[in-house]
């Protein structure tokens, strides 16, 4: 049983909807819409073409990329070797730097 | 001409003849029924096409529950809503930055000549839909397609996936809201 209510503006005012007629699509709707599938087929179905997935696909490189870079610095901050320049020197050359007595 | 059953194989098949029968045989209903919730005919146009791409990729999974209209105007109006989420998104996000989206202020303040509404009553008929446009999104659903669109509660009840009383609360709801709206406008 559908609710009573008393809404007489409402009721007025929808009398201006009597008489009306179905809306219609420009013409060539299927046309157009046609159009618009084998465009859709053409540039497939990337899923970098949807916006929310391209961003987040942005997201993670950029994240990645400042991953990269901190992890860099934090390398370039270590010394390479814990031995002196002189027994690197020595090392690389085989030079035997011990006396000979 | 197909039948039903016949229409619904054929979709399947991807006929592409089947395919046109379809859009031109529920274009109207379907463009009639978005434009009477979105009040914007190119936003109407566009989501009308999305609604016939919907049921061309997805006719595997129709399971012939309901009819298939039923199914189409279900599509419509889910289209039509997520449309009108994203204009909201967008007049929200116009509110906050007004230099980004400058259309958008022009879009909030339009207003709606319905075209297949009597010349006479153009003006009424315009308020009217400005007030329906305030109303929330269920009421505003439900009021649209039984009172503005003529469909049957029991449609509605299909359409909406929603019982019966709850279709009813919904108009009677939108009815009072109108009122109080529209005595606003009067005054």
């Amino acid at each position: 049983m559908k609710q009573n209510v008393h809404t007489p503006l409402t009721d007025e005012y929808l009398q201006a909807l009597e008489g009306m007629q179905a809306a219609e699509p420009d013409h060539f709707f299927y046309t157009r819409l046609r159009a618009r599938m084998e465009a859709a087929q053409k540039t497939g179905s990337s899923f970098l073409l949807k916006p929310v997935l391209a961003i987040a696909a942005l997201a993670v490189v950029l994240l990645l990329n400042t991953m990269a870079i901190i992890q860099q610095k934090e390398t370039n901050k270590q010394p390479l070797h814990n031995t002196s320049p002189v027994e690197d020197f020595n090392k690389e050359f085989d030079i035997n730097t011990g006396t000979n007595y | 001409m197909f039948t039903e059953q016949e229409l619904i194989i054929q979709l399947r098949l991807k006929n592409e003849e089947a395919f046109r029968w379809l859009v031109e045989s529920y274009k109207t209903r379907v463009y009639h029924t978005i434009l009477n919730i979105l009040q914007d005919s190119a936003d109407a146009e566009d989501a009308a096409q999305e609604v016939f791409i919907k049921v061309y990729e997805t006719i595997g999974a129709f399971r012939a529950e309901a009819k298939l209209s039923t199914w189409i105007y279900r599509i419509a109006v889910r289209k039509a809503l997520d449309k009108l989420r994203r204009r909201k998104h967008r007049q929200n996000l116009h509110k906050l930055m007004p230099w980004w989206m400058p259309d958008e202020k022009k879009s909030a303040t339009a207003v709606f000549y319905h075209p297949g509404v009597l010349l006479d009553n153009k003006e009424r008929a315009a308020l009217l839909f400005k007030a329906i446009e305030n109303l929330p999104e269920k009421q505003k659903i439900a009021f649209t397609l039984i009172k503005v669109q003529g469909i049957t509660y029991e449609e509605a009840t299909e359409i909406m996936q929603q019982s019966i009383k709850a279709i009813e609360s919904l108009v009677s709801r939108a009815k009072q809201g109108l009122q109080q709206q529209l005595q606003q406008f009067k005054n």
